[in-house]
């Protein structure tokens, strides 16, 4: 990990595609923060997977904890 | 880390203590000057060996090891001057400073006794010794920190660009290499962690797609239809990852024979005709595209022309009259039974007045609507009396369809007058279409002609394999354009068959698909997808800048050159990388430019990825000896002086500045030191190399 998280969170959330899947021109401030939640299950997943990788993490440890932000956002929603 | 100093003793050609052989080093632009065999290479052999235990060995043109080395190594003076059962050393002694000022000391040292006039007991290898400065003494650091001490002086991914011979430059980058731009970002920029996210949410997303497929086989109503759907839906999804990498192929070479052709073109001799030959076709071919948009436009407006401006309703005007003499027929009997039914009508509603009104009105014998008297028995008493007994106005019509009957009458009138211009309007724009395509017809066989006519003009030019490569790789274009239509048909029926299997399988489902399965398949593959496109949107903007980076230094070396034409440009092929071309003014590729352009190229290439986005030049030095060896000699200031404002630190040998006139230019540049080396012999007699040492004299500006 050699970039700053911040800056790779910043590239994915300016990303068109990213923007097109969420249908907004747009994110808010909280969707650009690691501490604030976003209303996007894709958002959480991305910083979930960015946060993870940067404490040098496996993949398959990477994974288990996307699993489980999914799994607890769809229960609880 | 910026290196301090540099000091040797017995190194080579640096004979005596390190005191003798001492250069101290600041920020800015060092300079080494000296002649051929002064030194200066040795110089650079010091630096390299402290970090790498290696020497460069001359006549093998390669890096050799001091274990092979062995007292090579040592100076030929000193090796003299010892005696038998001596014992001598040669060592190099590097202090630096790390960004957080912390001060080391690298030494490395070999040792060799003389056992005979020519003969000695060397150590099998070198000793490395390294110190940091604290508290006033340096103190020694244990051997298993070296390594990360030495990779913090020059990073071994930076170190080929930042650290070079002059005559190496011209190998570091391979410019007709397309992959050799995204080795040069993938090794010098972070854009590995984006790689390393593909990797994890490819692996995400392949797990979590097995674990839906398996999740709907279990609730399957046809366990076997599914098997086979499954199967189905696996064969088209690696059939269309075939595909997709053939279409890559083929993207891939029809750029190259456009790339070739281009190349072709700029060989031939006649610049006048080449120019005319270029801009001609090039007209043509924008005319063509333009052309092409516009039919294209035009088809499609064609399409949309059926509901805009009516033309579907073509060729129903008989049904139009024939309902329009009907609608007369029934609106007069609709009419005529209305006229007959009015004559009955009670014109005020069953409860107006109120039923209440009226029998006050009778009771009172009075009219409260126009306040009359209505004694019983006059007319008006009669007529209040027959509101109680109105009934209600007897419905003459089951259905009264009239209102709508009117509706479809008036749009029969309004658009009457449309159909009446629906030949005239299809006509008009089949001719505007006709039109476009002729003029088509007539762009493309003008293309052919010129064509032709470059194809003589290649005879003239007496380069008949220019003419034969040059049609081979037009031919290569057509050919590679067909398979990839092929290509394209076949991904177009594969998906239809993917897409088939999928709704397949999913009608095959009963019961309720676990939402967490769901949507754990649907977030892996959109996070895959995005982690692709981020890399792709990352490396563009890396590409950009430099790109713009490398042109603002190759400007800057060269803005005081006239005769250095062109700019460099990353030009994007379709399999999503990037070659670095040198192009004129009208972005044509500049066939043979000379050599010291190519090196000045690569050098602002290598300068802008090393000033780029991670900012090498902040932290670390570059070293060269003699980059400029393969330069003309009115190319050099530019690079001086481009170094000395780019890089915080640079320590770079040289001859160019051996004239007194030639060093005043230097009073220009961000300098740090300036030393003069020499070849010195004490005892007068240079044929003599046991009498060789080097003399250092540092030069003010």
């Amino acid at each position: 990990m050699a970039r700053d998280r911040n800056e790779i969170l910043q590239e994915f959330l300016k990303n068109e595609k990213l923007l097109e899947l969420l249908e907004v021109g747009a994110l808010d401030a909280v969707d650009n923060s690691f501490k604030d939640k976003s209303k996007y299950l894709l958002v959480e997943a991305i910083k979930k997977m960015i946060l993870s990788y940067s404490t040098e993490d496996s993949t398959s440890q990477t994974l288990k904890k996307i699993n489980a932000l999914i799994s607890t956002e769809v229960r609880s929603s | 880390m910026i290196i301090n100093s540099i000091s040797m003793k017995n190194f080579q050609c640096y004979a005596g203590e390190h005191e003798s052989n001492y250069l101290e080093f600041s920020n800015g632009l060092n300079l080494i000057i000296g002649d051929n065999g002064g030194g200066k290479s040795k110089l650079y052999d010091a630096f390299y060996w402290v970090i790498h235990n290696k020497i460069f060995q001359s006549d093998q043109r390669d890096w050799v090891s001091t274990k092979i080395y062995k007292e090579n190594l040592i100076s030929d003076k000193a090796k003299s001057e010892c005696q038998i059962g001596e014992t001598i050393t040669s060592e190099v002694t590097m202090i630096v400073t790390s960004r957080d000022e912390k001060k080391y000391k690298l030494e490395r040292i070999y040792e060799a006794k003389k056992i005979g006039e020519r003969e000695w007991s060397s150590k099998a290898d070198s000793a490395m010794l390294v110190s940091v400065y604290s508290h006033a003494k340096w103190n020694i650091v244990p051997e298993p920190k070296h390594e990360k001490i030495l990779n913090r002086v020059i990073p071994g991914h930076i170190e080929p660009y930042m650290w070079f011979q002059g005559e190496q430059v011209d190998s570091l980058m391979d410019l007709t290499d397309s992959t050799a731009l995204e080795q040069v970002v993938n090794l010098l920029s972070d854009i590995k962690d984006y790689d390393d996210l593909i990797a994890i949410t490819t692996t995400g997303a392949s797990r979590t797609a097995s674990d839906l497929i398996r999740h709907k086989n279990k609730l399957s109503n046809d366990e076997k239809k599914s098997n086979e759907l499954n199967a189905t839906l696996e064969a088209s999804l690696k059939s269309i990852y075939k595909y997709e990498k053939d279409i890559e192929v083929c993207d891939y070479n029809i750029e190259t024979a456009k790339v070739k052709v281009e190349e072709l073109i700029s060989k031939v001799e006649d610049a006048e005709a080449k120019a005319d030959y270029k801009s001609r076709r090039k007209a043509l071919v924008d005319l063509c595209k333009n052309l092409e948009k516009s039919l294209l436009e035009k088809h499609g407006s064609f399409s949309k022309n059926i509901f805009k401006k009516h033309w579907i309703l073509k060729n129903v005007d008989p049904f139009f009259k024939k309902f329009e003499a009907k609608y007369k027929k029934y609106s007069k009997e609709h009419n005529r039974k209305e006229n007959e039914n009015s004559r009955v009508v009670i014109k005020l509603p069953l409860n107006v007045p109120q039923p209440i009104h009226v029998e006050r009105m009778i009771e009172e014998e009075s009219c409260f609507v126009c306040g009359s008297a209505a004694p019983k028995g006059s007319l008006a008493h009669e007529h209040i009396l027959s509101l109680i007994e109105r009934k209600p106005p007897k419905d003459i019509f089951t259905n009264d369809l009239s209102s709508d009957f009117e509706g479809y009458y008036n749009n029969n009138l309004r658009y009457g007058i449309s159909i009446q211009d629906i030949d005239s309007s299809i006509s008009e724009e089949l001719s505007v279409i006709q039109d476009l395509k002729n003029k088509r017809v007539v762009a493309e066989r003008q293309i052919r002609e010129i064509d032709n006519q470059f194809d003589i003009l290649l005879e003239e030019d007496k380069s008949e394999d220019i003419l034969g490569e040059f049609k081979q790789q037009n031919r290569s274009r057509e050919r590679f354009e067909q398979n990839k239509a092929r290509l394209l048909e076949k991904l177009r029926v594969t998906t239809q068959q993917r897409d088939d299997a999928k709704t397949g399988i999913d009608k095959l489902v009963t019961g309720e698909i676990d939402k967490v399965t769901l949507i754990s398949e649907k977030i892996f593959s959109q996070l895959k997808s995005i982690a692709k496109s981020t890399k792709q949107q990352v490396f563009e903007s890396i590409i950009l800048e430099l790109e713009e980076k490398s042109n603002e230094i190759f400007r800057d070396m060269t803005h005081k050159n006239t005769s250095i034409k062109g700019k460099i440009k990353f030009k994007k092929i379709t399999n999503g990388s990037y070659i670095p071309e040198i192009v004129d003014g009208d972005d044509y590729i500049i066939n043979s430019p000379n050599d010291s352009n190519i090196i000045l190229v690569k050098l602002s290439l290598i300068m802008a990825i090393l000033t780029a986005r991670a900012k090498w030049s902040d932290n670390y030095a570059l070293i060269s000896d003699a980059p400029t060896s393969k330069m003309a000699d009115n190319y050099t200031f530019g690079f001086y002086k481009t170094v000395s404002e780019r890089f915080t630190q640079s320590i770079v040998t040289t001859y160019d500045f051996l004239e007194a006139e030639r060093k005043a230019v230097l009073s220009n540049f961000n300098m740090g030191k300036v030393y003069q080396i020499e070849s010195h012999y004490p005892s007068g007699n240079s044929d003599n190399r046991a009498d060789l040492c080097v003399k250092i004299t540092e030069v003010t500006i």
